[in-house]
Order: C-alpha cells, then sequence, then structure tokens
C-alpha cells in the first residue's frame, strides 16, 4: 500500500502541483515536500508527494556496492578480479546517471 | 550542471536498480559475507521487512531463490490493509447501508469483516446491496467528490505514516467539506516493528521500509540497532534495493558493526520529511490502537485531534471504538493472518492458503490486499523454500 510512484514536477502551485508519472499520466496531486521546484523528480503516494528525489544520492547506492565488495576482497573471500568487475560496472552505471554514459537507456 | 537537470530519473531508476550484472555482482558479494558468517558457525540469518512493497519485490523478482540457503527473508507488519481491525469496516459498512456516501481504497473495499453487517461482509458487498460506495485513488479525489455533491460521506482511511499525510494535508488546509469525515484507522509502523522483534525473537536483521521512511525519517529506525542489536537497512523497492540492503545486513554481522543504515538515501533522510510531520502532528494524536489479529499497541494509532472533531466520523456517528477491554481478537476460525503479520509463520503454513483462502476470494486480510504477503505468495507462486536449484 505504501508503493510510491516517480513522478516529474510539471507545474508547482500553492497546493496542489501537477506531475507526470510517465506512461502519459499526468495528475494533480498535493504538496506535500518543502521548496518544490518544476522539474524535480518526486515520489508521489496515495496522491500527494511525500519525497523528492536526489540525483547525487543514486551515486551514493553504487558506492555502497563498491565498498562493500572492497571489504570483503580484504578478507580474502572475494576474488580480485570480481572486484575489479564490480569497480568497472559501478564506474559505467555513475556515468549514465551522471549523463555522460553512453549507454541506451530504454 | 545542476544535478536535477539530467538524463530523466525515472528510465535511469529502472535501468539502474534492475541492471541483471550488477545482480549478479551483489550476489557475489551477499555469497561472500555469508561465508564469513558460515566460517563462524552461523547456521541461519531471518531478515525481516516491514512493507508489503518489500514483499512483493522479494517475490516477483524471485530474490529467496537466488540467496544462501541459510540467509532467509520474512514478511512482518507491512500491509496496512491486512491490519486493519474489522470494527472499522464493519463500521464503514453500516455507515454505508445507512445512506452514507462510502469512500475507501480498492484493498480495504474488498477486507473481509469478521462480523457481517446485515448479511454484508465487505464494502463491496454492501455496494452489490445498493449502498454508495466508492473507490477512490486518494483521499484528495473523495474530497473533490464530496463537495461536488454535498451529501454526508466518509471516508474509511487506513495506512502507515506515507499515507496518513493525504488526509492531513488536506485537514490542515481546510480543504475537506464540511459533509466529509474520517473513520480514522491510520497505524504507525515503528511500534509495531518493536512488538514483532519482542515476540518473534529471532530476527536478526531489519529491511525498514523505504516509503515510510520519507516521512518519519530513518532515524526513527534507530532503537533497532540501539535497542536490540539489529542489522538495520532502510531499503528501495527495487530489485537491486532489496539485494544491496540483504548484502548491507550481512555486511554488518559480518563485520560485528551493528548499526541503522539508509539504503534508499535517493529518497530518504535521517530526519524525514518536516512539511508532512508538521501536518501530521497538526492533525493528528498518537494513541495506544488494536491492529487486526494482534491486538492493542501502544503509540500506534493516528486519532484525529479534537480540534478536527466535526471530520471525525466517530464523533458524528457516534461510532464506539473498541478498547483494551472489549477487544476480542478479529480472525475468522482457522486464520493465521496474525502469525504471518508479525512473521511467525509463512502464508504456505497456513491450511487454508489456496484451499479456503485465495486471491479472489479471501478469507483472511492478508489474501486482499496486493502488499498482503498470502496474497503476494499466491499471485507469485512463492513457496517457504526453494530446493534443487
Amino acid at each position: 500500500m505504501c508503493l510510491g510512484v516517480y513522478g516529474r514536477v510539471v507545474e508547482v502551485g500553492a497546493d496542489i502541483a501537477t506531475v507526470d508519472l510517465g506512461g502519459g499520466i499526468v495528475k494533480e496531486v498535493m504538496v506535500g515536500v518543502e521548496q518544490l521546484r518544476e522539474g524535480d523528480y518526486v515520489v508521489v503516494h496515495a496522491g500527494v508527494i511525500v519525497s523528492k528525489l536526489s540525483r547525487e544520492e543514486f551515486l551514493h547506492v553504487l558506492k555502497h556496492i563498491e565498498d562493500s565488495a572492497e571489504t570483503l576482497s580484504g578478507t580474502g573471500t572475494l576474488p580480485l578480479e570480481w572486484l575489479e568487475s564490480i569497480r568497472g560496472r559501478v564506474k559505467a552505471l555513475s556515468a549514465l546517471l551522471e549523463g555522460g554514459g553512453d549507454q541506451e537507456v530504454v | 550542471m545542476d544535478m536535477q537537470d539530467g538524463p530523466d530519473l525515472r528510465s535511469l531508476s529502472k535501468a539502474v536498480f534492475r541492471d541483471q550484472d550488477l545482480a549478479s555482482d551483489i550476489i557475489k558479494i551477499i555469497n561472500g559475507y555469508w561465508d564469513l558468517l558460515r566460517r563462524r558457525g552461523v547456521e541461519e540469518v531471518k531478515i525481516m521487512n516491514f512493507c508489503g512493497t518489500h514483499e512483493y519485490t522479494t517475490s516477483h523478482y524471485g530474490i529467496r531463490s537466488v540467496l544462501p540457503s541459510g540467509v532467509e527473508l520474512v514478511a512482518g507488519p507491512g500491509c496496512p490493509v491486512c491490519i486493519t481491525p474489522s470494527f472499522y469496516v464493519e463500521a464503514s459498512i453500516r455507515l454505508a447501508l445507512d445512506g452514507i456516501t462510502l469512500y475507501t481504497y480498492g484493498d480495504s473495499y474488498r477486507l473481509p469483516a469478521v462480523r457481517e453487517v446485515e448479511g454484508c461482509g465487505s464494502l463491496s458487498e454492501a455496494r452489490m446491496m445498493g449502498a454508495d460506495v466508492r473507490v477512490v485513488y486518494s483521499f484528495l479525489d473523495a474530497v473533490r467528490n464530496a463537495r461536488e455533491h454535498g451529501r454526508p460521506s466518509a471516508f474509511l482511511a487506513v495506512g502507515f505514516e506515507t499515507t496518513c499525510p493525504a488526509y492531513a494535508t488536506p485537514l490542515v488546509a481546510q480543504m475537506v467539506p464540511p459533509n466529509l469525515s474520517l473513520i480514522m484507522a491510520g497505524r504507525l509502523t515503528p511500534p509495531a516493528a518493536r512488538f514483532a522483534v519482542e515476540n518473534v525473537g529471532t530476527v536478526a536483521g531489519v529491511v525498514a521500509p523505504g516509503h515510510v521512511s520519507t516521512v518519519i525519517g530513518a532515524g526513527s529506525w534507530q532503537f533497532l540497532p540501539g535497542e536490540f542489536g539489529i542489522p538495520t537497512v532502510v531499503a528501495g523497492f527495487e530489485p537491486i534495493d532489496v539485494l544491496i540492503a540483504v548484502a548491507m545486513v550481512l555486511r554488518q554481522l559480518a563485520t560485528r558493526t551493528i548499526r541503522l543504515e539508509v539504503e534508499y538515501s535517493r529518497a530518504v533522510t535521517w530526519e524525514g520529511n518536516r512539511t508532512a510531520l508538521t501536518r501530521l502532528s497538526e492533525a493528528f494524536d498518537v494513541v495506544e490502537a488494536p491492529w487486526r489479529g494482534i491486538g492493542f499497541i501502544e503509540n500506534s494509532g493516528y486519532r484525529l485531534k479534537p480540534r478536527y472533531s466535526q471530520y471525525d466520523a466517530f464523533e458524528q456517528y457516534g461510532l464506539q471504538e473498541p478498547t483494551r477491554t472489549s477487544w476480542v481478537t478479529d480472525l475468522l476460525p482457522g486464520c493465521i493472518c496474525g502469525q504471518v503479520i508479525l512473521g511467525m509463520a509463512k502464508p504456505t503454513e497456513c491450511r487454508l492458503f489456496m484451499k479456503n483462502c485465495r486471491p479472489g476470494t479471501p478469507y483472511g486480510p492478508c489474501m486482499v490486499s496486493a502488499e498482503g504477503a498470502c496474497s503476494i505468495w499466491a499471485r507469485m507462486g512463492a513457496r517457504a523454500t526453494i530446493t534443487g536449484v
């Protein structure tokens, strides 16, 4: 029931904002966060914006994966070639998130 | 460059957090930490989630099938529809049959009552009997509709902290018309999580709910590592999110660094959503409240503040909420939803599962909602254990 849908803010009013939820669905929802701006990416739940998405933090999650792999490698449990492969993948996905990747996003 | 102006985060989210090669990498990491734990003599790690959407992701993407056999993911109290006491459904049916226009969400529309009201066992049955019951996407839709027609109306308001700002926001903004009142059944998750880990006793790790935490803040889960020594990771809802959360829990156990971590930091902050929290505290008092199949849990329910009594259906229509003394367990005979909700039993351990109780003809509350563990297991064909892989 706490399903949240990611959307992009199209228009901001006092209490109501218009959000593009993708797939041609545009809805008026209640503004539930501070300092909402047009173009912000948000989480919408039950007709309310409950959170703004942070692009920087997408990268942070990938860093978690790299850190976990490095810690594990330090114990000798993860082969070095696997660690290198994980580092490569995290780097490629990070570039994609930052807009510098050449991978096609479907 | 303004980071918000980069590529579309919605499609990127799917591209990154459903990346199969990345999933393979994380599974290698999970296996690595599990090897470390096994060398130390650990035979089983039970990780509990507190969100139906996590259970959905886990079952839908077959995550249990790719984890080491000793790592078990358990569904905890994460479905607000499942835990809504029968009393609120019965009261809603009564009002609907008395001519009040009754609004609710699709899940609670089908939620069965333990005691039928004039032959109606759910709001959907009341509608079949001619009552004016309307399914809406949000409270805002009900606000607009009730304002248009002007007739006495009530909203069966279920949900956790993620959903309750949807009630508080129009109330505080004075958008709710005087003919619309709330049958407030909103609940708070951390008190139920505390109840579950105290009663289940064998929870070694927790995947905490991401969207609830967008509102209440990740810091609300500090008591799990702090008081119970349980590694806790606030996680998102894509398959990669859940896999990372499992890896982070195992890493904490393996490196003996028990703490609260936030995997879903792209949407969750430590403090939560100040706007939503302020509105919640303006609109509601936090009170001891009943949970279906479980009973009363302290500080686990939202009740409208007296200043909003004109919108309180209990006040408006003289409904008496159950008390500890009047409370009787509200599960039908043979139903073990109370144990399923607390993670003490798996859906497949219920003798009624996929026999008397199916998604099309639910008997217990966990088979009704799309977020109910039984419904998810039934629809995804999940099994208690996976062998021969």
